[in-house]
């Protein structure tokens, strides 16, 4: 993966100008031996443990959860009246012009299915992916 | 060389373990290098998810076949995780009265200017996830577009055309950049 290739043939010079300078500018800085050795470590101890879930993310998302759960007990008994067939069946909404793409919904919305043909990468991506598939949606 | 990690309590196979280790041992810099970029500048950030990246590459390692690079597989869960984190990160600045979280960056890069660097990733943060990650992948780390369209699971034209709109929309953003050089970080300070 080096940086000629082919894909920077076809920049005008300017292009590559303009690359060549966001690339220099927005690099972040040499990781240092130490920490490099400090984060190894960490990884072998979680690696080791089996706990994959990183800094207190899991915390976040159980608390979000537990809130979550809560605010909807609380208005299923205080209005049941509320939540009516038509809004319980609606599909998950993307406002429209919202800052999200097929991507997202590809990431966060298992329901999506997308464009057949512009996103149906099954019959491109190899079968390695599909032991990835399910550990975004698990975490 | 000595390993960077040992696996050895795993149920993943030896060889397979030792392709895990150099993968680690050989691209966690660059690993890292890609994720700051992703989550907009932010060292901390960067660290966490290129870790977590690693674990649940490390995780799903027993489903891996061989049928694609070991290397470009690893770099799509870290595309993902650097995703995921920006959602959260999304609804951390949500929870936080819609205040903006900005980067926390414990040792800022003292050769390259942090205005300027901002306003890169403020660019960067105005594209598309989709265009945003094709930008970076392509023009900021050296993939190859098939390689970019194979870890972000797209087709190629896709990607050419993500990348296409990307460009133009960092240029618009960035249009004194190159122009005026690093004189920019004056105009930036004042």
């Amino acid at each position: 993966m080096n940086h000629q290739t082919d894909d920077r043939d076809s920049l005008t010079a300017e292009e590559a100008a303009f690359v060549g300078r966001v690339r220099e500018l927005y690099a972040p800085p040499e990781l240092a031996a130490t920490r490099r050795a400090a984060l190894d470590a960490e990884l072998r101890q979680r690696v080791e443990a089996g706990w994959g879930f990183g800094t207190g993310r899991s915390a976040w998302l159980a608390v979000a959860t537990a809130g979550a759960l809560a605010i909807a007990w609380l208005v299923a008994i205080g209005d049941e009246g509320a939540l009516t067939p038509e809004l319980s069946r609606a599909a998950p909404v993307v406002a429209q012009g919202a800052d999200v793409d097929d991507w997202d919904r590809e990431l966060f919305d298992p329901t999506w299915v997308g464009d057949s043909e512009r996103f149906d990468d099954s019959a491109e991506l190899p079968d390695d992916y599909a032991a990835i598939a399910g550990i975004f949606l698990d975490s | 060389m000595e390993a960077a990690i040992s696996l050895e309590r795993s149920r993943v196979e030896p060889d397979l373990e030792r392709r895990f280790e150099a993968l680690v041992h050989t691209h966690r810099a660059r690993a890292q290098r890609l994720a700051w970029r992703l989550v907009g500048g932010d060292g901390a950030a960067a660290e966490d998810v290129t870790q977590d990246a690693f674990v649940k590459a490390y995780r799903a390692l027993s489903g891996f076949r061989g049928e694609s690079a070991l290397e470009t597989w690893f770099y799509r869960i870290l595309v993902r995780q650097a995703a995921s984190h920006r959602r959260w990160r999304g609804v951390r600045a949500f929870w936080d009265a819609g205040s903006e979280i900005e980067p926390r960056d414990p040792k800022p890069d003292p050769q390259h200017d942090p205005g300027l660097q901002r306003r890169i990733a403020t660019a960067l943060d105005r594209l598309t996830p989709s265009q945003r990650d094709v930008f970076v992948l392509v023009h900021l780390e050296g993939f190859r577009l098939r390689e970019c369209a194979e870890t972000l699971g797209k087709p190629l034209g896709t990607v050419k055309s993500h990348l296409h709109r990307a460009l133009v929309t960092m240029r618009r953003e960035l249009a004194d950049l190159v122009e005026t050089g690093i004189e920019t970080d004056a105009k930036e300070a004042s």
